[in-house]
This record gives structure tokens, C-alpha cells and sequence, in this order.
């Protein structure tokens, strides 16, 4: 016998539009992906992404935007470095060398938190004021400096994650051979490396495709940096001003594009095939 | 000890020369090992040493390269920075690159952000020069704004070339009365108003987002300012042609440069240009139309036919006289054989009195006024010294030989080190939140807190400052995105955790990985390209790109918090009868409501903060949105298209410093509630 009580017409009703749903997420990704390859593939050339500007850059077909590329490596790479090097620091004081429950280590927590979700132009905004008081131009160092800020809580977050995963066993077994706080710390960290390094790469995924933050703070130039005190053009700032200019740029906007969603992906993807493939070893 | 080699020591201090240096420590080698072990188990001494080893080393490199820089004062070397005006920027380009083949050691580098971006740039000593398309102002002249009239060039009307009444336009021409009813009283709602023959194809007003020379010059043809002009405010000299270029019922106004193409001389293709009608008779005469191409519109602004606003002077701006001997070798060449390249790129060139009034002022000024020595070579090397120190504090662990006591030492050094690090990082975000409220203070002398959040004018020059449009803005677009993701992500999470067979989870789950890691840029991209010219720069398009940026966030927190719920429940509630959609909505949602709600509060606080992707689709229109098909302005656009350009007007600085309070308390409100609520859902999850 067919059932027809309501409980199954709602239950048939709400499955469409579940699968419906669904689709309409999947559709997303696949339209907004469609559009960055097609238009990126379109109007792409090697030039594109070997050369730097040329004289004619703003009229003709003259080089290529290698600048942006290099420049955003040139900020992120630095960045990446500082902020690890700041961050898991703080993550092992605040897991390891205080408990977990420790009203400092709490409060930490709860400031990088906050941090964590404060727009990237605050910090762009926050970091042109000082750099103006200072009296330092939009240059490489001051977007190297807003982007270690802007990464710092990311990975403080995760390191946080995944600190949670070290078993107190390993720490206790540690500690009682007699090693020191600080060399505990090393025995933890084959642990918890696979996780910061997805950590990190994830970081550096969205440093590297952030505009607003090095907006105000890295200028824009047409050349690659030669030093700590120029300033440099970086692929999300590239996209974000060329995609209202008139001919040649939008092409070069959409190839640009292309090439950003390139990095990001792979970095991601590379991020969490590392931590997978690292974690087998783990207890 | 040996005493020779002592000598020799303390010899490679007083030297300054590299060479001679390497050559007293090589000497005193001996000397150091011997010090060192006499001095062992001192990790202090070590450090000093090391210390005072590698400082010297610093200095000697230091005197070196002086001496070799001061040996070839002959070729002009250093860099000089830019920025400004559009209208300047493309004959900008071009002196920069002659200037940059004349001396091969100075780089120029020149960047366009509108005019009131190059001023405060200028004024707060980050770049050598200003491009200025309009006159400066006293109070930019009382902060030591020095302008150099380098050019002269028109801002132009522009239509779309498309346009079936061009012709009719064409022989109409544009008074300023006309001007005035398009871009302040918005009189003219349709092309017929306009012509007067009862056409009702409306008309689109294009105006500019940034503070700039253009919006400023052609404004002042009809007795206005930018402030008063309404339209869709779009970024950039490039971008209001583009958007007239894109929109046929579209008019906008350009700067010569970005209005005519800058190889053939004729408008750009896709746009027409109005003539002006000189005689305000109604119609166009030949005498009055010189719009051909750009040399008939340089004779006509030599003979000064063409109006006075929006006919304007182009001016290098300089802090003070330029005192940085290349930046003033640059303006000399500028003023000087510079100018031959001017006409050829659309320019008219000075006129005599102007070179004279320039080199006066040159001559006049000696030194340059408060220019802020550029102070990040002095920051890099700082910040390099700290990094440095830190190595050397480690290395001196090294020099203590017992190995418990060694291993005592690096534990204290850590633990110490690591909590100077936390305190900082917990100062740094009250630093943040203290900065901001500092900067914003000079607002509240004149206008109450609630003056401030309700106002709905936004008309910075004249004092008034309401940031109610952008916060109706902010919110409105939020809680669109929001009504369209919430339900969408819920239902996809529920069918990802209760239906979906194993391969739909195989390909969803990657795919919104993707989604969660593409740049905002990216997305701002897509809305340009697929949303915009389905519903133009309005609330809608923006309502959806953020509803696609936060699905991926929201579908994956729903889907962990689905899975929280215990599988014991939901069998039970089968086992009783129920269908699984019952079983969803009953059981597990009820359950997991409290983790719902903090996830949209999450979302929330995740959408009111975006600010790439809203501001290259909301048409940064300053008041409340009427409708959702129309433009509208959110907190983090407003700060990102106009920070930068603040130096002009008195307090703007400190409004916008305030609107970015205003978004950090909302975030941190939102963000610390939804971590206070998810929080206790673990909690109790885990209990």
C-alpha cells in the first residue's frame, strides 16, 4: 500500500529540497570556478607570469605582472617565518608550560580569539596609523609586518587544535625521564608537525589572498623590491585595482585571478595531503 | 695572556676599515679562545662578546660603504615615489620612465589612488610628490603643501557610444545648468527630460567613489562639490569609463587621459563625448565642437574655449621645497624638457608665468619643511638588530659547561622569553583597540556619540558626519546573506550527515574546501563578472557573493555539530516511527540549537567584517539603500576606499578611524558571544 500520510509527503518534499540545496552549493563552486579558469585560460600567456612590467605596461601588451607575483611571495614567505616562529612559542606556553585551564593561559585564548576575528582592514587600517606615526612608507617590511599580525592568530588557533591532540601520557612519560619543560617540547613537536605544517600552509593560503591588509601598508609598484623600503605590488591588491581599469588590464585582472587561485589551492590541498600523509607515524 | 695579540684585539676597534679588521682578528684569534676560556661558564660574557664582536664587524661594513658612496656623487642615485591624481597619472608614467633612462640609479615609482589619496600622502611624508588635478587647499597649504603647475588638461562628459539618442545628444550638447540637474538634483530621471523629447529610457549617473581632482573639478563647473554628487560612486579614474563603456543608458564624466585612447587620440572606444554647449543656446554649432580627437581639444583649451572648471591646472605637490636632490632634479626635468612630452599625451604645457612662479618657489624655499625622513631603512635595520640579539642570547647557552646547569639556563631562558611574547601579544590587541579609540576622540568634541549613529548625511567637507547608511548598510547586506545561507547550509548539512551516499560526501566535502580557501578577491571577481550585470552594484548581488563566501563555514560547523548528536537518539526516535526528516527536526536540530545559533552569530561576525569582495559590488552609494536592486555603502568599504585621502579635510581622519571602531566592537561583540556559547556546547558535549 502507498503510504500518503503527511509524514511522508514532508519527508518526500524536504529530500528534494535537500538535494536541492546541496546543488545549489555545488553550482556555486563549480560557476565560480568555471569563470576564473575560462577567463584566466583565455587571456593567459607566459609572458604573463615571467616578465615584469615593461614601459609600455599601461598602453600595450608589454611584460608581464611577475612583479605581483614575486612581491606577494617576497611578503608572505618573511611573514610565514616570523609569525611561526612568534606563534608556536605561545601556543607551547600556554598548553604546555601552564595547564590548559590556567587563567593566563584562558585569557590568552580568548585574546587571540578576538583576534582571530577582526576584519583584515582594521589591521591594515591599525598598521597604516603607526606606520605613519613612525614615520615608515608603504613599503615590503610593512606589508611583511601586518601580514606576520594578520597570521599569528590563525595559527595560534590551530596550534591550539592541535596541541589538544598530544596525549598527557607522552608529556608525563617525558617528565618523568627528567626532561625539562623545554625539552619536552621537543618530543611533542614530532607529534604535532604534521598539524602545523597544514597549519601554516593553510595560513599563508589566506595571507597570501588577502587585500585589505596590505592595501594601505605595501603600496604598489610596478617593479620588483629591491629592498626592505620599497614598495611592492601584490597579486590580491593587482587584481582588486585592475579589474576597473580600462584595456589591457582586465585581462591581465582575470589571468591574475587564475594564477592566485592556482597557489591558493595548491597550498591548501598540499597543506592537508602533508598532514595526512605525516600523521601516520603519530600515537 | 699574549700580549701582541691583545694589541692586535683591541686594534681591529679602532680601525673602521674591513679589511684591516679581518686581519686583527685573524691575528687575535688566539686571543679570543683564550678569553673565552677563561671566562667560561659566564653565558653573560659570551654574549658580550659575541656582541661586541659582531657590532664591530657592523660598523666596520657600515664605513666601508659610505666611503664608496661618497666617492660617486657624480650620478644621481635614489628613489623618488609618487603618487596621486588619475588625470596625471599616464603623463606621470611617461616622465618617470624618461627621467628613469636619464640616471639609471634613481627608480621612480608612481602609483594612482585619486588626488586626495596623493595629498595625504604627501602631507604625512610618505611619497616625494603629489599629483593634484585640482587647486590646493589652505588648509593643505598651512601644512606645507607646496604645488608645481606641470600641465594643464579638461575633464570631459562622457555617454555611451551605443546610445540610440547619441546624435540628438550630440547636437543638444551639455549646459552647466543641465550638468547640475544630472548630478545634484537628479531632475533629469530619463533621457527625454534631458532632450526634451519625451524619451522614457532611463538614465544611470556615474560618479566617483575616492576623493578626487576630477569629481572636484567637473563639480565645481556648476557651484558644487563631489559631496553633493549623487549616481553610482564607482573607484578610479579607469573604472567610471569602464562603467559607461558597460551601460548604455549610462553618463559619467572622465579626465582627458582615460576619455580619449592614448594611441589614437579618439574617445575610447564605447564612448561618446557630449560637446559642451558654450553659447547655452541649445545646440551645437561647429565652433563649438572639438571633441574629435585630443589635439583639437588641446587647441581648444589653449585658446581657452573650453570652460575654466572643468578646464583645470595639473601640479606636481611637494611637502616643503624639495630638499632630496633627486626629487628636485625630477620637478626641474618635469618643469623643463619634461614638458615636451605633454601635448603628445594629451596634455597642454605650461605656460612662461607658470615655469617662473615654479622656479621662484624652488628658489624661494631652501630647505624642505618637516619632510619626514623616510625611517623604514632605520626600522629594517632595528628589527634585523632584535632578531640578531636573540641569536646571540641563544649561542651564549653554548659557553656554560656544565651540562645541568646548561640545560637549566635554556629552560629559564624559554620559559622567560615565552612570556614576554604572551604578554606582548596580549598587549598588541589592546594597543589595537586603545589606537583606535585614540585616533577616533578628535570626533566627539563636536558631535554627541548618538549624533554620530543616527545622522544619515555623510557630507565630510561640510562637518557631517552620520554613519547611519553605512551601518544600515552593513547590516541590511548581512542579514540578507544570512537569510539565504542559513537555510541553505542547514539543509545541505542534513542531507550531507543523514542521506547523502558515501560518493555525494566525496565530492561535496573537497568542494566546499575549495570554496572555504578562495581569496575574497576571487569572489569579488566572480560577483563583477556573473552578478553584476544581472542585477548592477546593489544590495542583492552583494547579499549573495557573501552568502556564498560563508555556506562553506557554516555547512561544515552544522555538520560537526550533527555529527555531536549522540547516533542512540536518533535510532530511538526511528525505532518509534518516525521519518528521518521528523527524526532531523525533532531530535537532532532540537538538540543542537544552541550550537545553530552560535554558528550564524560566527557567520555574522564573519560577513559584517568582509570588505573586498562588498566594496568591488555595492556602488559605495552614502546613504540608506532604498531598494535592493540599489547601491549602498557598508563600514569596512567606507574605510577601505577612503582611507588615505583624509589629510584635506579636518576630522575625516578621525571619522573613519571611528567607523573602524565601530566594526571592531560589533566583531568583537559577535565573536566572543558565539565562543562563549559554542564553548559550553562542548562543554556539555564532553561531560
Amino acid at each position: 500500500m502507498k503510504k500518503l500520510s503527511v509524514k511522508h509527503i514532508e519527508e518526500k518534499v524536504m529530500k528534494i529540497l535537500m538535494v536541492f540545496c546541496s546543488l545549489l552549493v555545488l553550482a556555486f563552486v563549480v560557476s565560480i570556478v568555471w569563470t576564473i579558469v575560462v577567463k584566466g585560460i583565455k587571456s593567459f600567456s607566459w609572458e604573463m607570469i615571467t616578465q615584469v612590467p615593461g614601459k609600455d605596461w599601461n598602453t600595450a601588451d608589454d611584460g608581464g605582472f611577475l612583479n605581483a607575483i614575486l612581491g606577494s611571495l617576497l611578503v608572505v614567505v618573511p611573514a610565514m617565518l616570523l609569525a611561526t616562529a612568534i606563534s608556536i612559542p605561545i601556543v607551547f606556553y600556554m598548553n604546555l608550560y601552564l595547564r590548559r585551564s590556567h587563567p593566563l593561559s584562558y585569557a590568552v585564548r580568548l585574546a587571540f580569539d578576538v583576534l582571530y576575528g577582526i576584519p583584515s582592514i582594521v589591521y591594515g587600517a591599525f598598521a597604516f596609523t603607526v606606520m605613519v606615526l613612525v614615520g615608515m612608507r608603504a613599503s615590503l617590511m610593512g606589508g611583511i609586518a601586518v601580514t606576520t599580525l594578520l597570521m599569528i592568530p590563525m595559527l595560534i588557533r590551530s596550534g591550539d587544535e592541535i596541541s589538544k591532540s598530544v596525549p598527557d601520557e607522552m608529556v608525563d612519560a617525558a617528565y618523568s625521564l627528567g626532561a625539562t619543560k623545554w625539552e619536552t617540547l621537543w618530543v611533542i613537536t614530532r607529534q604535532v608537525l604534521p598539524g602545523m605544517i597544514t597549519a601554516v600552509l593553510l595560513a599563508v593560503g589566506k595571507a597570501i589572498g588577502d587585500a585589505a591588509a596590505v592595501m594601505f601598508t605595501a603600496g604598489f609598484s610596478d617593479a620588483v623590491p629591491d629592498s626592505l623600503s620599497d614598495p611592492t605590488a601584490t597579486l590580491p591588491l593587482a587584481i582588486f585595482n585592475w579589474i576597473i581599469m580600462p584595456e589591457p588590464f582586465p585581462d591581465r585582472c582575470y589571468s591574475a585571478a587564475l594564477v592566485l587561485t592556482l597557489i591558493v589551492l595548491i597550498l591548501s590541498l598540499s597543506g592537508r595531503w602533508l598532514g595526512a600523509r605525516f600523521t601516520k607515524h603519530n600515537v | 695572556m699574549l700580549h701582541h695579540r691583545k694589541i692586535f684585539f683591541l686594534l681591529q676597534f679602532y680601525l673602521f676599515n674591513l679589511k684591516v679588521h679581518i686581519i686583527c682578528v685573524h691575528l687575535s684569534a688566539k686571543y679570543y679562545t683564550d678569553f673565552m676560556y677563561y671566562h667560561k661558564g659566564r653565558p653573560l660574557m659570551g654574549f658580550l662578546t659575541g656582541m661586541i664582536a659582531l657590532l664591530s664587524f657592523l660598523a666596520c661594513t657600515q664605513n666601508d660603504k659610505d666611503n664608496s658612496v661618497s666617492e660617486q656623487e657624480e650620478s644621481l642615485h635614489g628613489s623618488i615615489s609618487v603618487s596621486g591624481a588619475f588625470a596625471l597619472y599616464p603623463l606621470a608614467v611617461q616622465w618617470g620612465n624618461e627621467f628613469e633612462e636619464m640616471h639609471p640609479d634613481v627608480r621612480v615609482d608612481i602609483s594612482a589612488g585619486g588626488a586626495g589619496k596623493g595629498m595625504t600622502d604627501v602631507i604625512n611624508g610618505m611619497v616625494d610628490f603629489a599629483m593634484m588635478s585640482r587647486d590646493v587647499y589652505e588648509e593643505e597649504k598651512g601644512k606645507g603643501a607646496v604645488d608645481f603647475i606641470v600641465g594643464r588638461d579638461a575633464v570631459v562628459a562622457d555617454v555611451n557610444a551605443a546610445n540610440p539618442l547619441i546624435d540628438q545628444i550630440r547636437a543638444h550638447g551639455l549646459t552647466a545648468d543641465d550638468a547640475r540637474k544630472f548630478w545634484i538634483t537628479g531632475e533629469y530621471k530619463t533621457w527625454g527630460d534631458f532632450l526634451g523629447n519625451g524619451d522614457t529610457h532611463p538614465v544611470h549617473v556615474y560618479t566617483r567613489s575616492d576623493a578626487c581632482g576630477a569629481a572636484q573639478t567637473w563639480a565645481a563647473w556648476f557651484n558644487a562639490t563631489q559631496e553633493d554628487m549623487v549616481g553610482t560612486a564607482v573607484y578610479g579614474d579607469p573604472g567610471i569609463a569602464k562603467a559607461v563603456q558597460d551601460d548604455i543608458w549610462g553618463i559619467g564624466f572622465n579626465n582627458m587621459a582615460y576619455a580619449y585612447d592614448a594611441t589614437a587620440g579618439t574617445p575610447l572606444a564605447g564612448l561618446a563625448i557630449p560637446p559642451i554647449d558654450l553659447n547655452e543656446d541649445g545646440q551645437i554649432t561647429p565652433d563649438e565642437d572639438f571633441y574629435a580627437d585630443k589635439d583639437q581639444m588641446i587647441e581648444a583649451i589653449k585658446k581657452n574655449l573650453y570652460p575654466a572648471p572643468p578646464c583645470r591646472n595639473l601640479y606636481l605637490v611637494s611637502k616643503g621645497v624639495p630638499s632630496d636632490t633627486a626629487a628636485l632634479a625630477f620637478l626641474l626635468y618635469v618643469l623643463g624638457d619634461g614638458q615636451q612630452l605633454n601635448e603628445p599625451a594629451g596634455y597642454v604645457s605650461i605656460s612662461e608665468e607658470a615655469v617662473n612662479r615654479s622656479f621662484e618657489l624652488i628658489g624661494v624655499g631652501g630647505k624642505g619643511s618637516g619632510l619626514k625622513t623616510n625611517t623604514t631603512g632605520r626600522i629594517v635595520n632595528i628589527a634585523l638588530g632584535i632578531l640578531v640579539f636573540f641569536a646571540l642570547v641563544i649561542g651564549s647557552s653554548y659557553c656554560i659547561p656544565s651540562r645541568t646547569n646548561r640545560r637549566v639556563f635554556r629552560q629559564k631562558l624559554s620559559e622567560v622569553s615565552m612570556f614576554v611574547l604572551v604578554v606582548i601579544s596580549l598587549l598588541f590587541l589592546f594597543a589595537m583597540i586603545g589606537g583606535l579609540f585614540a585616533k577616533s576622540f578628535p570626533i566627539f568634541e563636536n558631535n554627541s556619540l548618538w549624533d554620530l549613529l543616527s545622522g544619515s548625511e555623510w557630507k565630510p567637507s561640510q562637518g557631517k558626519f552620520g554613519f547611519k547608511p553605512f551601518i544600515i548598510g552593513s547590516v541590511a547586506v548581512t542579514v540578507l546573506a544570512l537569510l539565504i545561507a542559513t537555510p541553505v547550509a542547514l539543509l545541505t548539512a542534513v542531507y550531507l550527515t543523514e542521506y547523502a551516499p558515501r560518493i555525494v560526501c566525496k565530492i561535496v566535502y573537497p568542494a566546499l574546501d575549495i570554496l572555504a580557501s578562495i581569496p575574497s578577491v576571487i569572489y569579488g571577481v566572480w560577483g563583477v563578472l556573473f552578478l553584476i550585470p544581472i542585477w548592477g552594484y546593489s544590495l542583492i548581488t552583494a547579499a549573495i557573493v557573501l552568502c556564498v563566501m560563508v555556506l562553506p563555514i557554516m555547512v561544515s560547523l552544522f555538520v560537526e555539530l550533527f555529527r555531536v548528536v549522540p547516533e542512540d537518539l536518533r535510532t530511538a526516535s526511528l525505532s518509534l516511527g518516525a521519518t528521518p526528516w521528523q527524526t532531523t527536526r525533532k531530535v537532532v536540530l532540537r538538540k543542537a540549537r544552541v550550537g545553530l545559533f552560535a554558528t550564524v552569530v560566527l557567520a555574522t561576525s564573519k560577513a559584517i567584517g568582509e570588505t573586498i569582495a562588498v566594496m568591488m559590488v555595492c556602488g559605495s552609494i552614502p546613504a540608506i539603500p532604498s531598494s535592493l536592486t540599489s547601491g549602498f555603502y557598508t563600514l569596512p568599504a567606507l574605510i577601505g576606499n577612503n582611507y588615505g585621502e583624509m589629510a584635506s579635510i579636518p576630522l575625516y581622519e578621525s571619522a573613519i578611524m571611528f567607523a573602524a571602531l565601530i566594526l571592531l566592537v560589533l566583531v568583537i561583540l559577535f565573536n566572543v558571544l558565539s565562543r562563549v556559547i559554542l564553548y559550553r556546547v562542548e562543554k556539555v558535549a564532553m561531560s
